[in-house]
């Protein structure tokens, strides 16, 4: 991948590095908000989600202990295995680089129902972006960000997807996954 | 929390902007940008460390994120 060493900000080199880690041990997506600044919004934010298949503790336990190694601290604990109950209990975990507990982290959850097991099923690579990084879908973003999230933040994160990829949106998709945003999360 | 207008007409002339110019150009304006934000939250935090006072705000502000 073309690219020079300071288009890289300090969101890409974690989201990157940490990325790098996950996709060794587990099948995962980066959703909402980074999806956006990857694209280009400008904006910031102290936080990057990442959605990951259920996995068994064995299997997180590896993840773990690669992303230890390499500097990367959870938040909320330095147990593994109380680590791997806030993911069953469906909570967020926070990875932080060693040494500090601030921004950037890696909120990193279990995908919950169907809905997110799809978007884990039609993650991209998304070229333009620049960057080797597995995203969920451009029209699963949107669907989110203007169905379920809706703050100004996120309806500009969709307007400006919307923009960027205006004339190359599946909007049947978007309604299909609004559909089922209402019935699995707006119930 | 509403927003006017011409919050959103500046994302879409952003939007815009990334659409017509290479990447090379975009994401160098977006990484300065980005970097200098966290530049600015590093440096505040570490004036916090040199006090007394912030360092107490500082460990406030790390048990509510632990937390959260």
């Amino acid at each position: 991948m073309e690219r020079g060493i300071s288009d890289r900000s300090v969101l890409d080199e974690f989201a990157e590095d940490f990325c790098r880690i996950a996709e060794k041990h587990v099948k995962y997506i980066v959703v909402s908000g980074y999806v956006a600044i990857s694209h280009g919004r400008f904006r910031a934010t102290e936080d990057i989600d990442m959605i990951i298949e259920r996995v068994d503790f064995e299997k997180f336990n590896n993840f773990h202990q690669e992303l230890d190694k390499a500097g990367f601290h959870c938040m909320q604990s330095t147990k593994v295995k109380d680590i791997y109950e806030y993911l069953e209990k469906g909570d967020g975990v926070r990875y932080v680089r060693e040494g500090t507990l601030l921004p950037p982290e890696m909120e990193v959850k279990f995908a919950k129902d169907e809905l997110d097991e799809l978007q884990l099923k039609t993650r991209k690579k998304i070229p333009f972006t620049g960057l080797d990084i597995w995203f969920s879908s451009i029209e699963m973003n949107i669907a989110f960000k203007e169905e379920l999230l809706k703050s100004p933040k996120d309806l500009e994160d969709a307007r400006h997807l919307r923009k960027i990829y205006e004339g190359d949106i599946n909007e049947n998709f978007i309604e299909e996954i609004k559909r089922k945003i209402k019935k699995e999360r707006l119930k | 929390m509403t927003r006017d207008k011409s919050h959103m007409e500046f994302v879409e002339r952003w939007a815009e902007h990334v659409k017509s110019v290479p990447r090379k150009k975009w994401k160098a304006e977006q990484t300065a940008f980005i970097n200098a934000v966290f530049e600015k939250a590093n440096s505040f935090y570490e004036r916090l460390e040199k006090t007394k006072e912030g360092r107490v705000i500082l460990e406030r502000l790390r048990e509510a994120r632990e937390k959260d």
